[in-house]
Order: C-alpha cells, then sequence, then structure tokens
C-alpha cells in the first residue's frame, strides 16, 4: 500500500494532496484518466521488477457496470503476485 | 583537423521528422515555406530511407535507434501482449525494446547523448547524457525525465507547459479517426505548440549540457499528414476546396514554414562543426479505402463475433485505434469458435490462436503450418467485389516479415493493401469502404538528409534504410560500428577524403539491456551514473 501509494503521488504536478486509503478512487476521487492507469502499470512493474497481468486485470475492471478502481483492489491484485501465490509468467519474467 | 574548411569533430545532431515525406517536402521546399531544408537539401546528402514492414512508428524508430531489425529488437507495434500466455495487450515500452540503443552504445565509449521525444525509453536506462522521452502521457513525465532532476530544470524554464509536451492520446486518436471541423484549428495549432516545447527543451540542454550526440523526434508532421493530406498533396486538386479547408491549409502550411525555422535554429546552435543529420520512420502517402480485416475473417469462418462491444456500421472513420476498443475485442470474440483475428490495425497483422499458446483455444499445434498457408492464401486472393482487383497485395508469415531471436512474438501473418491504407480491426457490415475524402497512411519510402563537415555535398544516394541510421551516427562519431548491427555505414554518404583518413571499423557486439530499467534516483550526477554504467556492464 505504501509503496503503491508513493508511485501515485510520484506523479507529475499533480494537485491532489488528501490522503489515500484503500477507498480511494482512481478516477473519481485521484482525478486520473484511463491512460494514467494504463500507464501506471509499467511504472509498478518497473518497481517491482517484475511482470503482473495488469493489462488483464483493467479489462476485467473494464466489464463491469463499476469502472472506477479503488487502491484496495490495486492492493489485492498485487498482493498474491508479490508474495508468490499469484500466477506466474512460464519465462519467469517480462517476454 | 579540416575538411572542406570546416572543422570536424565528434559532434552529430539527429532531427527526427516522424513520417516525413519528399512527396511533401519537395513543394514546400520549392513553393518557400521551407526555405532553411531547401537549403540544407542543397548543400548536402538526400536519399530515400526505407522503413521497416510495416512503415509504422515504433518498430521504425526502433530500428532507428538500435541498427536492429524488430525480429530482433523484438518491438512490432504500439502494443504488445502482456505475457507468452495472455491474449491482453499493454503499450509497448523500453522493456520491450531487447536491443541497445544507439545513446547507450555511445555512452559506454565514454561519449554522451541527449534523446528527446523518442518513443520506447520510457521507463528511461541510464545513460551519459539526458533523456526527455516521447509518447508519455503528462503526469506520467516526471518520473521518467533522465536524470530525475532534469524536470526541474524543465519546470523553471519560462514557457515550459508539460500539457503542451507530452502526447494527448485523444488527440493522435484525432489525426487517424477524424476530427470535428470545430476543433481543426486548435487540433493544428496545438502540434505547433508541442514543437515549440521540444525546441525550448533541446536549445537549453544545447546551451547548457551539450553532448556528443543530440537527438530530437518532431512528430506533428506524421498528424498532419494523417488528417490533411488532400489539403497538403498537390496532387490532390484544390477545386472544391470550401474556404474552411483554405483556412485549415494555411495553418498546416504555417506549421511547416515554422517547423523550418525551428530546425534553422536547432541546426544553428549544433554549430558548423556537426554533422547533422534528419530523418523519417516512415513516409506517407494517400488512402481511400477501409478494409475491414475482422470481418473478412468473420466471413471467411475464422473468427466468431460474440455479439458483445460496439457496432460500426455508420462511423467509416472508426479504424479500432481507442484504448476502449483494444479492451473489448477480448468481449467481442468468442474465443471458443474462433482461430484468428487481427488484435491492432496498425500492426497489419493477423494473430492465429493455437491451443495452449494464449488461452486452450484454437487449432492443434501440428495443424499449424497447413492452416496459416491456407489462411495466408485466402487472404492474398482476396478482391473488391465491384472491381474485381485484389485488395491485399502481400502476405508475409512472420519468418519472412520479422526473421531474427524474437520471431515468434511478432503476429502470425502481416499483409499490405492496394492503397496503403490502415485496416479496421472493428465489427462492420462491410469488408471494404470508401471514404469520401483522402487521408494520409505511412508508406515505406521515408527521407534521410545529412549536412556537416564530413558529409559529401550535393550527393543523391538511391536509397538508405532505417538499420543504417545508427551504424552511420556512430560511424559519424568516430566510434566502431559493433558487428551485430544489420545497417551499414555507405561510404558515398561521406567526403571520399574523410573516409579515406577514417576507416569504417567494425567492432564489439552490442550489449543486451537488463529486462527492467533501472531508474536513477533523484539527484544523480554524473560520477554516480558513470558508477551506476559501470555496475551495469555498459562502461568498462
Amino acid at each position: 500500500m505504501a509503496d503503491l501509494t508513493g508511485i501515485i503521488r510520484g506523479l507529475t504536478d499533480w494537485e491532489y494532496s488528501g490522503s489515500i486509503s484503500r477507498e480511494t478512487r482512481f478516477f473519481s476521487d485521484l482525478g486520473l484518466e484511463s491512460i494514467d492507469a494504463v500507464v501506471l502499470g509499467e511504472a509498478i512493474e518497473t518497481h517491482y521488477r517484475q511482470r503482473f497481468p495488469y493489462a488483464e486485470f483493467l479489462a476485467t475492471l473494464g466489464e463491469r457496470n463499476q469502472r472506477d478502481i479503488t487502491i484496495g483492489e490495486l492492493v489485492d491484485f498485487l498482493h498474491p503476485h508479490l508474495n508468490g501465490s499469484g500466477r506466474q509468467w512460464p519465462s519467469g519474467g517480462p517476454k | 583537423m579540416a575538411f572542406g574548411g570546416a572543422k570536424v569533430t565528434r559532434r552529430c545532431l539527429l532531427i527526427g521528422l516522424d513520417g516525413a515525406t519528399f512527396s511533401i517536402l519537395d513543394p514546400l521546399m520549392e513553393d518557400g515555406a521551407m526555405p532553411f531544408l531547401k537549403q540544407f537539401v542543397e548543400s548536402g546528402t538526400r536519399a530515400e530511407l526505407h522503413s521497416v514492414i510495416p512503415p509504422l512508428t515504433p518498430p521504425a524508430w526502433a530500428s532507428i535507434m538500435t541498427g536492429r531489425s524488430p525480429g530482433n529488437h523484438g518491438v512490432f507495434d504500439f502494443v504488445t501482449f502482456e505475457s507468452p500466455d495472455s491474449r491482453y495487450v499493454r503499450f509497448s515500452s523500453s522493456s520491450d525494446l531487447r536491443c541497445e540503443t544507439i545513446w547507450s552504445m555511445v555512452s559506454r565509449q565514454g561519449l554522451s547523448a541527449t534523446a528527446l521525444n523518442f518513443p520506447l525509453m520510457a521507463p528511461t536506462r541510464p545513460i551519459s547524457g539526458c533523456v526527455v522521452p516521447g509518447w508519455v502521457p503528462w503526469r506520467h513525465l516526471r518520473r521518467y525525465c533522465y536524470p530525475n532532476s532534469l524536470y526541474q530544470h524543465l519546470q523553471a524554464l519560462p514557457a515550459f507547459n508539460v500539457k503542451q509536451l507530452a502526447i494527448d492520446l485523444d488527440m493522435e486518436q484525432k489525426a487517424l479517426d477524424g476530427c470535428p471541423p470545430e476543433e481543426q484549428v486548435e487540433w493544428v495549432r496545438s502540434h505547433l505548440q508541442r514543437e515549440r516545447q521540444w525546441f525550448e527543451i533541446l536549445a537549453y540542454l544545447m546551451r547548457t549540457k551539450p553532448h556528443h550526440l543530440t537527438a530530437v523526434v518532431f512528430d506533428g508532421v506524421d498528424k498532419l499528414q494523417h488528417l490533411f493530406w488532400r489539403l497538403l498533396d498537390p496532387a490532390c486538386p484544390p477545386r472544391g476546396r470550401s474556404p474552411w479547408e483554405e483556412e485549415v491549409r494555411k495553418l498546416c502550411l504555417d506549421y511547416f514554414r515554422r517547423l523550418d525555422g525551428i530546425i534553422a535554429d536547432v541546426v544553428t546552435l549544433a554549430g558548423d562543426g556537426a554533422n547533422v543529420f534528419m530523418v523519417s520512420d516512415h513516409g506517407f502517402g494517400p488512402s481511400q479505402e477501409i478494409f475491414y480485416v475482422n470481418n473478412w475473417l468473420s466471413q471467411n469462418g475464422y473468427l466468431t463475433w460474440t455479439g458483445n462491444g460496439p457496432e460500426n456500421q455508420d462511423t467509416s472513420t472508426e479504424l479500432g485505434l481507442s484504448l476502449g476498443m483494444l479492451g473489448s475485442l477480448e468481449s467481442m470474440i468468442d474465443w471458443a469458435r474462433t482461430t484468428a483475428y487481427a488484435r491492432t490495425p496498425y500492426s497489419y497483422g493477423i494473430h492465429i490462436c493455437v491451443g495452449g499458446r494464449r488461452g486452450r483455444e484454437g487449432i492443434h499445434e501440428v495443424e499449424y503450418p497447413v492452416f496459416r498457408k491456407r489462411l495466408m492464401d485466402a487472404l492474398g486472393r482476396f478482391s473488391d467485389p465491384k472491381s474485381k482487383e485484389l485488395v491485399v497485395t502481400d502476405v508475409w508469415t512472420r519468418e519472412e516479415a520479422f526473421p531474427g531471436t524474437l520471431t515468434d512474438l511478432a503476429p502470425d501473418l502481416t499483409f499490405w493493401l492496394r492503397d496503403g491504407g490502415v485496416p479496421s480491426t472493428v465489427k462492420s457490415d462491410a469488408l471494404l469502404r470508401h471514404r469520401a475524402e483522402p487521408v494520409g497512411s505511412h508508406r515505406s519510402k521515408g527521407i534521410f538528409l545529412a549536412r556537416g563537415p564530413a558529409v559529401a555535398k550535393r550527393a543523391r544516394l538511391p536509397q538508405v534504410s532505417v538499420l543504417d541510421v545508427t551504424p552511420i551516427l556512430l560511424y559519424a562519431l568516430g566510434l566502431p560500428i559493433p558487428e551485430d548491427l544489420e545497417g551499414r555505414v555507405p561510404p558515398e554518404m561521406f567526403e571520399s577524403s574523410f573516409v579515406r583518413t577514417h576507416p569504417i571499423v567494425t567492432g564489439e557486439p552490442t550489449r543486451a539491456p537488463e529486462p527492467f530499467p533501472s531508474p536513477a534516483a533523484d539527484g544523480e550526477g554524473e560520477e554516480e551514473v558513470v558508477t551506476r554504467l559501470k555496475a551495469l556492464g555498459y562502461l568498462d
């Protein structure tokens, strides 16, 4: 959660000064755009130096009625991959 | 050492003009809209620059930056599959570029570089020099400037405006999918503002942090040609232009006039001792046809739609480029009853579903060669229902189009169309549509221009490849050409006296970058960068 908050707070000229919690929403609360959520995936992967099925995660969220993403949902998505219980890439790394 | 009266130094300037083509630039130079470029061309060397297959921005710039072909550098499209077993795609990034860039080659041989607005540079890799990557949305730009502290300096520039500088995907999409008339004037102006922003950064860095190799891409040429080809190409008859179109044409010409001024200022800043090169990643030409490739696959039994998602029966300009379309394709296709599909328009690529590769669905692995040949032949036979002319002029297997170590990442088939148009991936009620007006689309033949103390005067070469750009720059900088580069240095491009005293030397192979870039820490200085480069094996 702290890592993710740090990555998000690293955005350019970002006016948001409020607190970030599990319930904070990407678009409605943080004022981000869909492209920001997409590009954030690369920043997260670079930070952890591993790939996640991030595009699949975003696409799954896009199919539901509630189009916004909460920080908690992103944390819950990343967590199993970081502790090794998530799906592993066949190559063990990017590509 | 002096050649032709000017001192040869180890400094090079590379100006990238995305999508620039002689069929537009030559008339602009003749009509007086680009006087500096005219003078530059007349006194230096000129050649057509052959792009990659298909002539697309990310793989072409990647080849320019690495001297390697897509089958080896691994970039085939704006997007890439996010893993070997996934059908989902993400934007291509620096981690997908699997070959060393010229900025790194220069850095590890003791020289330095500035690279501005090149695609596939984010997340940034450490070099000796500065990088401001292109194709990064404004909110992510600070994170990806290299070194990180550079962004603070840019912010202090009087006219700096990060929103004008950075890519705006909505604006990009309008170049391809159309721009409402009421927005067109502002749309053209916004591109000029972007070029001005990049110029201000370039000028600041050239004055305060000069490096041996300075490189920048100006990308408005591509966008204006896409949307307003009919107003720019002298071959398109002007009769019937509305006063509004005349106004937009004037604005476009003003863009090229001002771009000419920017180029003149950059070349002046580089000084007489610098060798200057201008390249485009691909050329351009008119297109008036849309081929709905997924609909063709559907009608021929290769693809089944689910019935979900948007249908595009009325908007003939919709190609399927949006973020939403990339995501919704997953739910629009019935994967259990689909054996082949096109993921994106610009790759001109078709992916074959093989069971066990990207999902369980698809043909058996053993069927692949015969299946692919059958699909290839069928696609090559597709003809215009009205004229009976063939629509698909070329179909390549991935081994033919993308030989190399990363062939398996490429689409199974790549095709090209009779009028050079971009296919559409959306669901439609038609296989072919004709646009009311021609638009601009990519072509293989771009531009190569060079001038400087080492460059041949008033020379015209038949053809240069995008693969040659890195070897040419390394040679002009006095560095050996790594033995694994796929391009060459055409000796006739340089003054014969220069070639005699500066033999073309082949050197050690390039070094593959680590899978994930290691961005510099905040405030990292040049000494720390050198230490880091050494630790990464980039410097001896």
